[in-house]
């Protein structure tokens, strides 16, 4: 089953999409392995994961049509 | 009495608002953190809406880079102290309240010795040092911080140490740690489009004036990702970080100790 994965901020700079959509990979930390594999940028990029709008740990179980969001830290003002 | 009616006429007779609002409004102190993008509106509004009692903070200088979207400042202003002009701007449009201007950077020592004197912290700077540390100064005297910032064309508003469900959270809870040096560009690197500070700041403002008010649901332990190319809102609802805890100053030698600069480099 696959999910939707959304990027905020200056990530889609290093994936070059704002969004994609993966098969579920099972939970947090394996889907951080796999958008790695895929977007070897975001490896040394800092983000804080959302599932369905809620933030979520690396053990985390993400279940199918989950909206998943990686949100970056913003400085400016 | 009678300027404080006429006034306020439009807020006062709002359903729900009313007097007692506005009064609350009035006995209100806030520190705006940072007279840039983000506080100039942030200033305007809650000079206008009639917050009792602000605190402007910024040791910068108004520079012409700054004025597509600092929108307080004008050209003749150029080099002058961003906090001075802010505060003579926004004195001249309510003569009922009450300002207070530093002229200086916000650092520890400022926040031991300010903090306590207001009820509500603002953060609108421009660098994670200063994000930081007002994060972790508003967590340790127990402040509710009203977070704002930007990047591009997308802006992030949050409401920290606000309990909701008993629950007080904060920017740490996000990102327990500063990136890496370099790692996110600033707005004088990436770029910035001028309403965009406007629009996150204005959400700002109306967090202060609910959390003043209790008037609505402020946006507590969540944040809010607006962005200006699609319209798209995204609420993320934040939660308890273990990680959090561990790098939050314990006491206030604590934080005088923690050398933000160098942490954020």
């Amino acid at each position: 089953m696959q999910i939707e994965i959304i990027f905020f901020g200056q990530l889609v700079d290093r994936t070059n999409c704002a969004s994609v959509f993966l098969e579920n990979p099972g939970t947090i930390a394996m889907l951080r392995t796999e958008l790695i594999k895929q977007y070897p940028k975001l490896n040394d990029a800092s983000f804080t994961i959302a599932v369905n709008n809620k933030i979520a740990s690396d053990q985390t179980i993400i279940l199918d049509h989950a909206k998943i969001a990686l949100m970056p830290p913003f400085s400016g003002g | 009495m009678k300027e404080f009616i006429l006034r306020y006429q439009r807020q006062i007779t709002l359903d729900g608002f009313g007097i007692q609002a506005q009064e609350k409004l009035s006995k209100a102190k806030v520190l705006v953190i940072g007279a840039g993008g983000l506080g100039c509106p942030i200033l305007q509004y809650l000079a206008a809406v009639g917050v009792g009692h602000i605190g402007i903070v910024d040791d910068d200088i108004v520079s012409l880079s700054n004025l597509n979207r600092q929108v307080l400042f004008g050209q003749n202003d150029i080099g002058k102290s961003k906090a001075i002009v802010a505060s003579e701007k926004i004195k001249v449009s309510n003569n009922l309240i009450n300002l207070q201007t530093y002229n200086i950077r916000c650092d520890a020592a400022f926040a031991i010795e300010q903090f306590n004197n207001y009820d509500i912290i603002v953060d609108a700077t421009d660098n994670f040092a200063s994000r930081y540390l007002i994060n972790d100064a508003a967590v340790l005297f127990d402040k509710p911080l009203v977070f704002g910032a930007v990047s591009k064309f997308e802006g992030q508003v949050a409401v920290f140490n606000v309990a909701l469900d008993g629950i007080k959270l904060n920017y740490r809870h996000l990102f327990p740690t500063p990136p890496k040096n370099n790692e996110v560009l600033s707005c004088a690197e990436a770029g910035v489009l001028g309403i965009l500070p406007g629009f996150i700041g204005v959400m700002q403002a109306t967090e202060v004036i609910k959390i003043i008010t209790s008037v609505g649901q402020p946006l507590a332990n969540q944040i809010v990702n607006y962005n200006a190319l699609t319209n798209d809102f995204y609420k993320i609802q934040l939660t308890h970080n273990p990680l959090a805890d561990a790098h939050l100053p314990k006491n206030t030698a604590s934080l005088l100790q923690t050398n933000y600069e160098q942490l954020c480099n």
